[in-house]
């Protein structure tokens, strides 16, 4: 697609009318926007091709489309987190992966689950997204209107952010690849918040070639985020073209046991693929997993309450007729019930010396060592995305239960690690994933492993038949 | 060992929070609660390791430079403002 | 029974930061409301704080100032609670690990030791129409220094005086401008009497303020003992119009707040440079410099605290006192004559000053004559031009018995005024001679002529 416009084959306003249809035909199925922006993405395609026609040296993604979950800050076009919170609220300012992916024309604002809470993209104040392998199933969350635009080609790539597996589960839901950076890797600057330690930028897109060009345009540091890494970028795209062999892939078969057949068998057989390919699986053991989960519900609980503070109707957001200060607080601060259960956890866990927080920083610590000693002895570790493919809309799990969608994912996470979700298979119909996991900053290692896998498999070339609706 | 969540501990927790509770019975939300509170409660068992900070130590650094919004943009983004500033229903004294 | 009362202080110090706290903006006084704002001190989703180095130099300087112990290593933590003056829902202080811990402030009442200092933001400033409430951001996000005492001060009067001397110290040391009247200082207060519950005063931003709130407690807290009342654990506040405290909140209702530790910025890491550039160019403190004019100078107490009210003045003092002018003579005139004129780069250079009180000090000019030159000298013109132009002190014994007789005669009221007893008359013949005189006649001779002139025509 980027040679294609290089080369001056296709127009950006072309490529971009042709998203932006696709766009429109698959809404009312997928639900999967929250905002359709064609006019600003019109105007940046229109912009690019001009540029391009007078010979200016452009970025690689420059004119290629995009679209973007709806808690990455957007100068002008509203920003709702998907919550009746921020009705209204339109940002005067971009976030940091916005501005460096300025030339790449907007199609929308992606569905969510409210703030980025959940694992299905039900708690949507805008309703749920769907998954386009079946509607009547969710496309995982919270990043799932974005991995639902992938899946279905309405969008080239997407933005995501992962939290605890936030766009890792969507993107194994919907088949698509979906990228979790190491933490301090991509800017979080104008990323709404949801738990600060462990937020981080993701990309979806449908394959992991792709998914290094975005990369590499969004990776570095950046003096307005504190906690962004101060290291050089490398040149991504150079580890894509390697090999596997001689990786020492960790393995646990406990947590393969875990699975549902159809993901257990999938992985097993993607195990003996990288073994043909040279690798070296080795078998270890992740006796942390659940308490990672206790972990993360204790420290995304606190800071999540503590990010959601601001959402008072003072300066910004909604804010219904309020008599009196107190309505005006209470009227304002109208999360669904996914936000508000969370919310209540993290008071009541922390608020009042209650310092479960640093119960779970502590948990915390404990595991990053953990993980640390294990990649000593691993170059990467294979997991499952999810145990089983997506579920239906209609047979929510309860909100433990819900939380298991994320056992495997969330170690990430806590530790700050790269993790990659790579298509690996079909059951029923649906997609299912693998997940690879490597040490901090070492991405190149993700995209050397899933590039060799694209190489030697097409399940990332499978797409859903479009439905109408 | 079970946790409990008494209604009481709810409502004040709500009122730290600013929250309303959903009306009607609150046994639904102290259930879900208590559940997840009782999840955590198994982390006090977990053998402690590893080191202090998580992350990077910060030196201080200056002057992250952020674009200033203008008088007009603030009021914009306002629910409701007066004479360049914002506005609200009165504070009361014992607010 | 009368019982100690035991008082402490939370002292708000903005400091002198060109930008603020956590981003960019500007923190100049008076600008237009909220036009001194961005996305991160409106606290705006998404925007995240960057430390200013130039606060955290600042604070750190305060701290050493006041003797405290700088850690290495401080962590920011989130104060949760909903104020419409608190964009973000949390107030980014230091609870767990402070800045700095320790410190104490030497008072002619007795040493006030400290507790700790850190670092937090300022909130938005508010203000109130009848039925609501007008935020300006402006001061949002503003660099404070937080300086808690600990609870050992005796009385209203000790806690202004030890605020007056911790606003010198601060000031000297560059931290912070000092001026009370922009809320560049703000102070909580606490008190409890004889056992009694512990009462917060809000809302203090003036010293006096401070003063008369504490007294008034005090007052009513001793009321209430005597008349067999318990006082109660509450928070008030200082109501200026109607000088009195009045209930904010009782213990029941008191405000909760919560704390996380802030995941938006890593420890502070103050480290040897940053500590060894913030001590380089910290001055002597205010009481060391008191202690020393009054030991070395042989100065009153009183003068040597008027004279290091500011370091401006202090130095100028110094400065004259080496271009060769006595230092009693010095510190006189500064704090008399040279205290009503222009300060700081008005002033005429320490060595011309100098040069005029040498000529004052061997009574070639008298007090008046020096008011005169020195007048002159501000100016613009030096020592020497006004000297000659006010010309110097006359001595001359025929001039000024001639000059004596004509006051006395021209005077026969306040003759008989001084002859019937009342001496006060004589200061009226000198003043009278020494206006005549263009303020040139030498006092002491004048006064010599003038007593035998009246005592010899008494006869």
């Amino acid at each position: 697609m980027a040679r294609g416009l290089a080369a001056g084959e296709i127009s950006s306003r072309e490529l971009t009318e042709d998203f932006l249809r696709r766009s429109e035909r698959w809404q009312r199925t997928l639900n999967a926007y929250i905002e359709i922006t064609g006019d600003r993405a019109l105007a940046t395609a229109k912009r690019i091709d001009a540029l391009r026609c007078r010979g200016e040296k452009l970025g690689p993604l420059a004119g290629i489309p995009m679209a973007l979950k709806d808690n990455i800050s957007t100068r002008g076009v509203a920003t709702t987190c998907a919550s009746r919170v921020l009705a209204g609220y339109i940002p005067p300012y971009d976030a940091a992966v916005v501005e460096k992916l300025g030339d790449c024309p907007l199609l929308g604002k992606a569905n969510l689950d409210e703030f980025a809470m959940g694992s299905s993209n039900s708690t949507s104040a805008y309703g749920p997204a769907c998954n386009p392998w079946d509607p009547a199933r969710s496309p995982g969350g919270s990043s799932g209107g974005s991995a639902a635009l992938v899946a279905a080609g309405c969008a080239p790539f997407s933005l995501g952010t992962d939290t605890g597996g936030s766009v890792r589960q969507p993107a194994a839901f919907c088949g698509v690849t979906g990228f979790k950076p190491s933490y301090g890797r991509v800017s979080r600057w104008g990323l709404l918040p949801l738990a600060p330690s462990l937020d981080q930028v993701g990309v979806l897109t449908p394959s992991v070639e792709d998914c290094a060009l975005v990369l590499q345009e969004i990776a570095g540091h950046d003096s307005r985020d504190a906690t962004s890494a101060g290291m050089s970028v490398p040149d991504y795209r150079a580890a894509l073209g390697t090999e596997v062999s001689g990786l020492k892939i960790g393995l646990c078969p406990e947590v393969l046991a875990d699975c549902s057949r159809g993901v257990g068998s999938a992985l097993a057989e993607a195990a003996r693929e990288l073994e043909k390919g040279g690798g070296q699986i080795i078998s270890v053991s992740l006796p942390f997993l659940e308490e990672a989960m206790g972990a993360y519900l204790l420290i995304a609980s606190a800071e999540a309450a503590s990010s959601l503070a601001r959402y008072d109707g003072v300066a910004y957001g909604y804010r219904p007729l309020s008599p009196t200060l107190a309505e005006m607080y209470l009227g304002s601060r109208v999360f669904g019930p996914e936000v508000l259960r969370r919310l209540l956890l993290g008071v009541c866990s922390q608020g009042k010396g209650g310092g479960n927080y640093e119960l779970g920083q502590r948990v915390r610590r404990a595991i990053v060592s953990r993980l640390d000693a294990l990649f000593g002895q691993v170059d990467l570790l294979l997991l499952p995305v999810v145990s089983h493919p997506a579920f239906r809309l209609d047979e929510e799990p309860d909100p433990l239960a819900m939380h298991y969608n994320d056992l495997y994912s969330i170690p990430a996470n806590l530790a700050g690690l790269p993790a990659l979700a790579l298509p690996c298979g079909f059951s029923e119909g649906l997609p299912l994933s693998l997940q690879l996991m490597a040490p901090r900053f070492r991405e190149d290692l993700l995209l050397a492993a899933g590039s060799w896998w694209q190489r030697r498999t097409d399940w990332h070339h499978r797409r859903p038949r479009e439905v109408c609706s | 060992m079970k946790v409990s969540l008494t209604a009481e501990q709810l409502k004040r927790t709500a009122v730290l929070a600013k929250v309303s509770l959903p009306e009607g019975g609150l046994e639904g939300l102290i259930g879900q609660l208590e559940q997840l509170l009782d999840y955590v409660e198994k982390l006090k068992a977990f053998p402690p390791g590893g080191e202090e900070p998580v992350g990077p130590t910060s030196i201080p650094v200056g002057g992250g430079k952020t674009r200033p919004l203008s008088q007009e943009e603030v009021l914009a983004l306002a629910p409701d403002s007066y004479r360049g500033q914002v506005r609200v229903p009165r504070v009361l004294p014992d607010e | 029974m009368t019982e100690m009362p035991v008082i402490g202080l939370e002292v708000h110090v903005q400091l002198k930061a060109r930008a603020k706290l956590f981003c960019s903006c500007p923190t100049d006084f008076g600008a237009p409301p909220n036009s001194r704002v961005c996305p991160v001190c409106l606290g705006l989703p998404g925007a995240l704080p960057i430390i200013n180095n130039q606060a955290v130099l600042l604070a750190v300087r305060g701290a050493l100032a006041l003797g405290a112990e700088v850690s290495t290593s401080s962590t920011f933590d989130r104060k949760h609670y909903f104020y419409p003056d608190l964009p973000k829902g949390y107030q980014v202080s230091q609870n767990l690990r402070p800045l700095a811990h320790g410190g104490r402030v030497p008072t002619p009442m007795g040493q006030v030791d400290l507790l700790r200092i850190h670092i937090e933001e300022d909130a938005g400033k508010l203000s109130h129409t009848e039925d609501s409430t007008l935020i300006d951001y402006n001061r949002s996000g503003q660099a404070l220094l937080e300086i808690v005492t600990a609870p050992c001060l005796s009385g209203a009067k000790q806690a202004r005086v030890f605020l007056e001397i911790l606003r010198r110290a601060l000031v000297y040391a560059g931290v912070c401008d000092g001026r009370l009247e922009e809320g560049s200082m703000r102070c909580d207060a606490n008190l409890s009497l004889g056992g009694g519950g512990r009462v917060e005063i809000k809302n203090l931003n003036s010293f006096r303020g401070v003063e008369k709130a504490l007294a008034y407690e005090l007052e009513r807290q001793s009321r209430a003992r005597a008349e067999g009342r318990t006082v109660l654990g509450e928070t008030r506040r200082w109501d200026e119009a109607g000088a009195a405290t009045r209930v904010m909140r009782t213990k029941g209702q008191a405000q909760d707040y919560w704390f996380l530790p802030e995941p938006d910025l890593p420890p502070l890491v103050i480290g040897a440079d940053l500590r060894r550039q913030a001590r380089g160019d910290l001055p002597e403190m205010p009481w060391t410099k008191e202690k020393r004019f009054t030991d070395d100078y042989g100065l009153s107490p009183a003068a040597s605290s008027g004279l290091t009210k500011t370091r401006t003045m202090a130095d100028y003092f110094e400065a004259v006192v080496a271009a060769g002018c006595k230092a009693r003579q010095a510190a006189n005139f500064l704090l008399g004559e040279g205290s009503k004129g222009p300060r700081g780069a008005g002033l005429p250079s320490p060595g011309q000053l100098a040069l005029l009180l040498c000529e004052l000090e061997q009574g070639r000019l008298s007090p008046t004559g020096a008011k005169a030159v020195f007048a002159r000298m501000l100016t613009g013109e030096t020592a020497r031009e006004a000297l000659r132009a006010v010309g110097s002190q006359l001595t001359d014994r025929e001039y000024l018995e001639k000059l004596a007789a004509e006051v006395v005669a021209a005077n026969p009221k306040a003759k008989a005024d001084y002859l019937g007893g009342r001496k006060r008359a004589l200061g009226f013949f000198i003043g009278a001679a020494m206006a005549a005189s263009g303020g040139r006649a030498h006092p002491a001779l004048l006064r010599k002529i003038l007593v035998s002139l009246l005592t010899k025509n008494k006869v």
